[in-house]
């Protein structure tokens, strides 16, 4: 019995997990290649090829469809994986031969065997979606837990198709990507969900005299100078081997494995995704193939991507305009975000590089002239900054992720992509306000086009205060003030300092949506603390959430996840009278809201909507439903 | 295997052969009737000497299996070579004729291939009384001491045979049947045959008990499968054909043919040739291992093309000169010194096309090329 369990995981589908044989296991991600590799982590062989004292992780091919005969295997034979017949070719063919060959390799499993899991089906790139949703059922039921695909590395439709199919799998199957694949495809494939991974190209590569590098690949011997390469075979360091073409196919190899420890390193940080875009530029095919995917995967790719990780996010290239992360900001400040009543102006700031801006001179800035003049009614204002990829940023949602932790290049200079954005946004944000607030626009340059191009779409008056100057200058800075004081003859604004009440309101309502202000902190509850520090929230005496200024998020209380339970989301059902310990394991978990992501604050509920506590769930809600080992959910707090 | 879902596989392979044969049968030039598709000499082994050999294509209507709903086989298209208009018997002779005025002044012993890019025995392309004349005046040529035709089992009977030895006396006679695959599987799904292996045996048994030699057409590389499992089916067919009572054994790599289904897979990066260092493999390999009084002929088709079998480019003439070589003499040793630096892409693709299931098109080649250009 073959089982794959997933250990840690979530930055994007990429996880790392264990491949469970008998007596031993292959930790995933892992990569296949030839046995004559040290590098590869599990070894390609056929049957034939095997003899006794061979050691290690095996994945063996049963030859093809159409041979006579029943397939060879050795189920005895432990630490291996047994890849049901190949046909190819499918990928020009209709979707119709498809399934039936996937349906065909299902009885070329020896009658006899009882244990299903050793056999890796092979999934062709010409499945329809429908097709493939009876496949995933015919999966589930037929205990197979390892799925292979085959990538021709050329980033077009075929290879587009497999990952679509991949992402229709359940959870808890583990996916083998066979084919060409260049090192530069290797993260990609890594982060949208790819357990295993061949490159046998390197041997490919090397036999047509080609030197792999992380992008690209390099003709050697044809006379040019070698580029310069460090490791231990091009510097013929090495003691095993001479041959060149030996010590060639271990450079391709190598580079390999560290493509792929670099995309571990990464996704344990947080920050996998600004790898695989940075892989981007290995090829025209290779951005275009990203952008197809950020489109059509969207939300499968964002299902796994966490709503806070808590480390630098770079935001460098247009594929970040579209990645997951950026997309659900942008989408949650749209939907999520709603203003207090008593806002009665808009002012619109540019961004600054330090996070969170109120840190940064500029915004120090801005905040001086807000306070001199308007004292304690500054918290009618409604501060707004402009940015870009993310849109738009409200002040009360400054410190939470990604808004307090993006990085992008500053040049002052926008595209019109990244404007179109940005002004969509603000249609859609001063659309929240009425008609009678009055909108400051203290921008210039590419934020000040953001500006004009919404412009047609805003209701309300702008006024413009800084389209001459720098908004940080003496002369815009004396201009915003100007109009501030000379609108304070028109407008009305209520003395009231609601800076905390408003920041713990607006943050609740994006982490958990609409109506989760009201809940945690409606208008008479108390608020104590600071902005920058944490503020603590109590409803009647009882403590309802911590909102803590380093990250921007909130935590719960029992009693505010009683509270939230109303509204019907972010629960996670728990077959069980009370928790016991520390976590609940998904083993556990009956069903759960989908809309949960790793790391979000979940309350867990009994079969009777009874709240049994709250916590951080370490997985998203479909996976909890999906699993049946790992922690769903660490609790923080619970009934006793 | 479940029957049903290969079922379902084979009538979806059928219908896209069909698919991608179009309305080319329709749109097939009308040409002179009088004239053959092609007719060609060439040197050749007769009975121990060497001879000299005359190919004739004769234009028919062409193969019945292509004509028909079946689809036709998913690596041919030449019963294009064919007309839409049927000629008539008396055209059929005529371009007989025409063909073998190209022996006129040559010596014994003389070979005469007849072919119609179908079946010769089949009374819809050739009319019967047709057939008996052109024996007929092939038995009136002294100088002719062999006579290979062609034609699906399906025609091979009991009555076509002895019309056929007795027509020909004692003249060494082959017929040609495209067995291509000993595998059912194969046969039926990858290439679309349309007969079974027990067809074939019925029909060598038959026409051997009439002294008719059977050369047996052995494909090389049918679409769906990887290099290796064409090059183990291909020798695996060799000696099986051995088994079957096979007199000649002719050898042909796939080449990608107009409006087949084989060259829409090629145009979609999801076919390549064989390798020239596997048709070497296997011709090798078979001739080791059979009886060495069946010959083993290999002449491919577009050798060393993009649609032909084919290696890296440079080594592909030298091969071709040496299988041909190989046809003449049946020795092996020709064909052992064979090296190239491609030898190492091939070998790879041996090991890693089966397993990845990935077709190992030539598009990096183009793209070294242009890597090697920029530098």
């Amino acid at each position: 019995m073959v089982r794959f369990m997933i250990r840690k995981g979530h930055d994007g589908p990429a996880r790392r997990g264990f491949l469970h044989f008998a007596e031993e296991r292959l930790e995933t991600p892992a990569l296949l290649g030839p046995a004559s590799s040290a590098y590869s982590k599990i070894q390609y062989c056929t049957v034939s090829a095997l003899n006794e004292s061979t050691s290690g992780f095996y994945m063996c091919s049963t030859g093809s469809l159409f041979q006579e005969g029943a397939i060879s295997y050795d189920i005895k034979r432990a630490n291996m994986i047994y890849l049901l017949p190949s046909m190819t070719g499918l990928s020009a063919m209709p979707s119709e031969i498809g399934i039936n060959y996937v349906r065909a390799q299902l009885p070329a499993i020896p009658g006899d065997q009882s244990d299903r899991s050793c056999f890796a089906i092979r999934i062709p790139s010409n499945i329809s979606d429908s097709d493939m949703h009876a496949l995933v059922e015919l999966i589930k039921a037929s205990e197979i837990t390892v799925v292979a695909f085959t990538f021709n590395g050329e980033n077009g439709p075929p290879d587009l198709r497999n990952l679509t199919l991949r992402s229709m799998l359940p959870r808890n199957v583990l996916c083998i990507a066979l084919g060409r694949i260049p090192p530069s495809m290797l993260p990609l494939l890594y982060y949208v969900g790819f357990d295993v991974i061949d490159f046998g190209y390197a041997f490919e590569a090397a036999s047509r005299n080609l030197r792999l590098w992380g992008l690209d690949e390099e003709p050697v011997g044809f006379g040019s100078e070698r580029r310069y390469c460090s490791c231990v075979y091009c510097m013929g360091t090495e003691k095993e081997s001479t041959d060149p073409r030996t010590l060639l196919e271990k450079h391709n190899a190598s580079i390999y494995a560290q493509v792929l420890s670099s995309a571990i390193h990464f996704a344990a940080n947080g920050n996998l995704r600004w790898f695989v875009e940075s892989k981007t530029h290995a090829s025209p095919e290779a951005a275009s193939f990203l952008r197809r995917i950020d489109s059509s995967l969207y939300s499968f790719l964002e299902e796994f991507t966490p709503n806070h990780v808590g480390t630098k996010i770079p935001f460098i290239g247009t594929e970040s305009y579209y990645s997951p992360t950026v997309i659900r900001f942008r989408e949650f400040v749209a939907r999520r975000y709603k203003p207090s009543d008593d806002k009665k102006l808009v002012v619109l700031f540019p961004c600054s590089a330090r996070k969170p801006y109120s840190d940064s001179k500029s915004h120090r800035r801005f905040s001086a002239v807000l306070d001199r003049i308007l004292g304690n009614k500054r918290d009618a204002v409604a501060e707004t900054i402009i940015t870009s990829p993310l849109g738009l940023v409200p002040r009360e949602l400054e410190r939470i992720y990604p808004a307090g932790y993006y990085d992008i290049p500053v040049t002052g200079q926008w595209d019109a992509e990244e404007t179109t954005i940005a002004a969509e946004a603000l249609v859609t944000h001063l659309s929240k306000f009425d008609e009678s607030v009055v909108v400051i626009a203290h921008v210039s340059g590419g934020y000040l086009d953001v500006v004009r191009q919404a412009e047609v779409q805003i209701r309300q008056s702008i006024i413009y205060t800084a389209h001459e100057a720098s908004p940080t200058s003496n002369t815009a800075l004396a201009a915003l003030k100007d109009t501030i004081s000379d609108l304070l003859d028109i407008i009305t604004l209520l003395p009231k300092r609601s800076t905390l009440l408003d920041t713990i309101r607006a943050t609740a309502d994006f982490m958990f949506g609409e109506g989760a202000g009201d809940c945690l902190a409606p208008s008479d509850a108390s608020v104590r603390g600071k902005v920058y520090g944490s503020i603590i929230c109590r409803v009647s005496n009882a403590q309802t959430c911590l909102y803590s200024g380093i990250n921007g998020r909130l935590s719960l209380t029992l009693e505010g996840g009683k509270r939230l339970a109303s509204l019907g989301r972010y629960w996670v059902r728990f077959d069980a009278p009370q928790i016991e310990g520390s976590s609940i394991f998904a083993v556990g978990v009956s069903s759960a809201d989908t809309a949960i992501r790793p790391g979000d604050e979940v309350i867990v509920v009994d079969s009777n909507d009874r709240v049994l506590g709250v916590g951080r769930s370490e997985m998203s809600g479909q996976e909890m439903c999906d699993f049946t080992n790992g922690i769903a959910v660490r609790i923080r707090h619970k009934e006793k | 295997m479940c029957p049903d879902h290969i079922v379902s596989i084979q009538e979806a392979i059928a219908r896209a052969s069909m698919d991608a044969r179009q309305d080319s049968i329709k749109r097939r030039k009308s040409k002179d009737l009088s004239q053959p598709a092609a007719a060609w000499l060439s040197t050749t082994r007769i009975g121990g000497t060497d001879g000299t050999a005359l190919s004739i294509v004769l234009a028919t209507i062409g193969c019945s299996h292509a004509r028909g709903i079946s689809g036709g086989c998913t690596m041919c298209s030449y019963l294009l070579d064919g007309s839409e208009t049927p000629p008539s018997g008396e055209q059929i002779i005529k371009q007989f004729q025409n063909a073998m005025s190209k022996l006129e002044k040559k010596q014994a012993p003389l070979s005469v291939k007849l072919y119609t890019s179908g079946s010769f025995l089949d009374p819809d392309e050739v009319p019967i009384p047709v057939r008996e004349e052109i024996l007929l005046l092939l038995a009136k040529d002294e100088r002719v001491t062999e006579v290979v035709i062609e034609s699906r089992p399906d025609y091979v009977t009991s009555k076509s045979m002895e019309a056929l030895r007795r027509a020909l006396g004692t003249r060494r006679v082959e017929i040609g049947i495209g067995l291509e695959s000993s595998n059912d599987n194969i046969r039926r799904l990858c290439i679309n045959k349309g007969f079974s292996k027990q067809d074939f045996m019925d029909a060598t048994r038959v026409a051997r008990e009439n002294d008719i030699g059977v050369r047996a057409y052995v494909l090389l590389k049918p679409p769906f499968l990887s290099e290796k499992t064409a090059l183990d089916d291909a020798l695996q067919t060799v000696l099986d054909c051995e088994r079957m009572g096979v007199t000649t054994v002719s050898v042909n790599p796939v080449n990608i043919q107009k409006h087949t289904l084989v060259e829409r897979l090629w145009h979609r990066g999801e076919f390549r040739p064989p390798w020239l260092w596997s048709l070497v493999e296997l011709l090798k390999r078979a001739r080791k291992e059979i009886d060495s009084n069946i010959n083993i002929i290999c002449d491919p088709v577009a050798v060393g093309k993009s649609r032909g079998v084919h290696n890296c480019g440079k080594c592909d003439n030298i091969i071709a000169d040496s299988i041909k070589s190989f046809s003449l003499s049946q020795s092996v040793a020709v064909l052992d010194d064979l090296s190239c630096d491609c030898l190492l892409q091939w070998e790879h693709v041996i090991q890693h096309e089966e397993f990845s299931s990935l077709v190992h098109t030539d598009r990096h080649k183009d793209r070294l090329k242009s890597l090697i250009a920029k530098a």
